[in-house]
């Protein structure tokens, strides 16, 4: 069977997801703040032994119950096998599916709001993934929502669960509570200062990670970095939270300061930078996705300088996700070649700042 | 046996994970390097250094490491059939039984991991039969349905069509009452 485009995804594509609005808390540095709780279905195998038909079945009890619950809102369900190697990556550059979603799709599926501030993916590590997205830094408000989800999926599925340890993940990483929360977190100040290699033995210290936008093992890309926690143990959900919430206050000082500093230091450098990122943006032909990252990267930080007063971060997000590979596919509405992708985010970029003021 | 990278002398038995410049490097390492690893520095100073940076008191934050302990060797769980060996090697559990089987070891080694194995969340209680069995249910109903009426057994199909109605609101009934 040929696997059409989804027409589902042909709307997603005409909005933005609400989390990229460029609200919220702190929301040039901090893009949005996520909690995702893992938890798994106790008389099924995990999904390193599961085979499809029983990943089936589990995602036919997962969405069942979904519907019934009916708390989210104008839900989409997808299943990965239905969709074309395109769409699926498309939902990567999304946040609503991971590499571990798509590999070997058969039995996978992803269930989500249509503003895409919860989905819910079934079948990805563990049988249920519950994510909770919202723009700007918003732990509190994220975590009270995912938690209320959880609990409520709680209520009627038999989840793995088993004194002393707690939740039962597919990952001893997970084990415990299953929740991790993390930002995405715009840091040029500490690049540029050369502290990521400090940032990260300090995170590691207090039980957190730093990764590239997409995630483990990705890319540094805009100088954006997911920074997550990594308790599961041994504390309560509320100490997690107050946990993460110190070193994310934290990150957030250290970036302020550096990008201080760097003012102070390299005036002249900076607001160079700044204009010239805009003239490359407003002229270029041809563009690949991590030289556009770049250029967002510093009008992001122009704007933050008060060097930019054109553009509003709610652009600069929905630049900088359209830019994307495969969003730039969708965008012209065929698959391209890298050099006509190029090409096609040239003219995005170029049409979008002409349009778009503020 | 996997031998540690950097000693090439103990066994390998922990992944650690660091990330140079914003690379991720894992490496297979012996308790004793891993431990030599992730302090890189003094612990005092180490900690000093994090303080300063994170304001957060040292005794908050708990050993990475404790001393090597026994471990089971042969230990295998009887409902998926991983090995302790080999969830070692992939770091991942097969089922929810694995736990129950891994149990003496385990908490070891997710001591090592997380600096206890004990879970402090709410506590956690499934309020009543699972739903999933209701679902189970209903889903093999259909299948049953969907053949009643490819044969064309109408009457069947009706019976089917009532029983899976009802089953619906049971499912329904069931989650209304809960959302307290």
């Amino acid at each position: 069977m040929k696997k059409s485009s989804n027409r589902s995804l042909e709307n997603l594509i005409e909005k933005p997801p609400f989390w990229l609005s460029g609200t919220g808390k702190f929301p040039e540095m901090v893009l949005s703040t996520r909690v995702r709780i893992a938890r798994n279905l106790r008389k099924f195998p995990f999904n390193v032994k599961s085979s499809p038909a029983e990943r089936e079945e589990v995602r036919s009890i997962v969405k069942d119950v979904l519907d019934n619950l009916g708390l989210i809102e104008s839900p989409v369900f997808l299943k990965m096998e239905e969709l074309s190697e395109l769409d699926r990556k498309f939902l990567i550059e999304r946040h609503l599916a991971t590499f571990d979603l798509i590999n070997d799709p058969e039995g996978r599926g992803v269930y989500f709001s249509a503003d895409e501030t919860v989905n819910i993916m079934i079948n990805e590590e563990d049988h249920i993934r519950i994510s909770v997205i919202l723009p700007g830094y918003s732990p509190d408000e994220a975590f009270k929502r995912a938690l209320m989800i959880e609990e409520k999926l709680g209520q009627v599925l038999d989840f793995a669960f088993m004194e002393p340890f707690g939740f039962l993940t597919s990952c001893p990483t997970n084990t415990g509570l299953g929740i991790r929360l993390s930002v995405l977190m715009h840091i040029p100040g500490v690049i540029i200062n050369k502290q990521l290699k400090s940032l990260a033995e300090n995170l590691s210290m207090v039980r957190a990670t730093i990764r590239g936008l997409y995630g483990e093992g990705s890319d540094i890309i805009g100088n954006i970095f997911q920074i997550s926690s990594t308790l599961t143990l041994g504390v309560s959900e509320e100490e997690v939270l107050e946990r993460f919430k110190e070193v994310i206050n934290s990150v957030i000082e250290l970036e302020k300061e550096a990008r201080e500093e760097i003012f102070k230091k390299l005036k002249d450098i900076i607001e160079d930078r700044t204009s010239r990122a805009l003239a490359i943006l407003q002229n270029a032909k041809l563009l690949n996705f991590k030289e556009a990252a770049e250029h967002f990267s510093a009008l992001r930080l122009g704007l933050a300088y008060g060097l930019i007063l054109d553009y509003s971060v709610k652009t600069l997000n929905e630049l900088l996700f359209y830019s994307q590979p495969v969003h730039i596919q969708k965008l012209i509405g065929k698959e391209l070649s890298p050099t006509e992708r190029d090409k096609f985010r040239a003219s995005y970029v170029k049409t979008k700042l002409s349009s778009v003021k503020n | 046996m996997a031998l540690c990278e950097e000693c090439k002398v103990r066994e390998a038995t922990v992944l650690y994970v660091e990330i140079v410049d914003g690379t991720k490097v894992v490496k297979h390492l012996c308790e004793v390097c891993a431990e030599k690893l992730s302090l890189g520095l003094p612990k005092e100073e180490k900690k000093k250094k994090t303080d300063k940076l994170f304001n957060i008191k040292p005794s908050s934050i708990k050993e990475m490491f404790s001393s090597p302990v026994e471990e089971k060797k042969n230990l295998q769980c009887q409902h998926c059939h991983m090995t302790w060996e080999y969830f070692k090697k992939t770091g991942k559990f097969g089922c929810a039984y694995c736990y129950e089987a891994f149990y003496e070891n385990l908490k070891g080694y997710l001591k090592r991991i997380h600096g206890t194995y004990v879970y402090h969340g709410r506590p956690y209680r499934r309020k009543s039969v699972p739903v999933e069995n209701i679902i189970e249910e209903k889903l093999s109903l259909e299948r049953e349905l969907k053949e009643a009426v490819e044969s064309e057994d109408f009457e069947r199909a009706a019976k089917l069509r009532d029983r899976i109605k009802e089953l619906n609101e049971k499912i329904v009934k069931q989650e209304s009452g809960k959302s307290d």
